[in-house]
């Protein structure tokens, strides 16, 4: 839709306010959840519709030395391939809060240390995907903080892309081994 | 041998589905790198 301007005194129809409803700045696609898991699947959640993607997610670890990481897919098959991606981690426990740990990865995007449900410590994220459901090269910006199983604070920095022209559907959260809690909410980008 | 766990969110459908994982399924996240117990295996 492209961007109406009203006139002073011009009545805003229920059709005005819906349509902007929908095009707003993000527009609320999906949430969801697993338990326990090892991963986790969306489905359905990039489409035409919306070129970009904002991603809100948060993670608690059932096991130790655990990263969080995510994938694209389509319908029917995972891409486990063909990404590079790196996540740098600010230790916030010491004063300086010092570069200290990282994650990377080729199958995968990475994100950081994954939260840890014994004590209810979540590690949240927040990141950008362009162009997922585009036949092209599919690309990943985003932040994030919380705890890792040591005990001490981070905060990271991630980004990463994948190179198939697969026009993706949807994502996986998985962590590096055993099973985590996620929680996940995926917006759109308004267009025009 | 009892495979990992799989949680599904279709929002095409609104169905959820939560199952051990397929044999499919665990060769691609074998193939992820995922193990049972994390393994510190970053790339350096």
């Amino acid at each position: 839709m492209a961007i109406k301007t009203f006139a002073s005194g011009e009545i805003l129809t229920a059709s005005d306010t819906n349509t902007f409803l929908t095009n707003s700045g993000l527009v609320y696609i999906a949430q969801g959840f697993g338990i326990n898991t090892s991963a986790l699947d969306a489905n359905s959640v990039f489409s035409s519709t919306y070129d970009n993607y904002r991603v809100v997610v948060q993670t608690a670890s059932r096991s130790t030395l655990q990263y969080a990481r995510f994938q694209f897919r389509t319908a029917s098959t995972v891409a486990t391939t063909n990404y590079a991606s790196r996540s740098n981690w600010w230790n916030l426990t010491q004063a300086n809060a010092v570069f200290q740990d990282y994650d990377q990865s080729s199958t995968a995007i990475v994100g950081g240390p994954s939260g840890d449900q014994s004590l209810n410590r979540w590690s949240i994220w927040t990141f950008d995907i362009s162009n997922p459901n585009k036949a092209q090269q599919t690309g990943v910006t985003g932040t994030g903080t919380g705890v890792r199983r040591d005990d001490n604070w981070y905060s990271w920095i991630m980004g990463g892309i994948q190179t198939d022209s697969t026009q993706f559907t949807g994502i996986r959260f998985i962590p590096n081994g055993g099973n985590f809690d996620v929680y996940y909410k995926i917006y759109g980008y308004r267009q025009s | 041998m009892t495979k990992p766990n799989i949680t599904i969110n279709d929002h095409e459908t609104g169905e959820t589905i939560e199952r051990e994982m397929t044999d499919d399924e665990y060769a691609e996240l074998i193939a992820s790198g995922w193990t049972e117990e994390p393994q510190d295996d970053r790339e350096p």
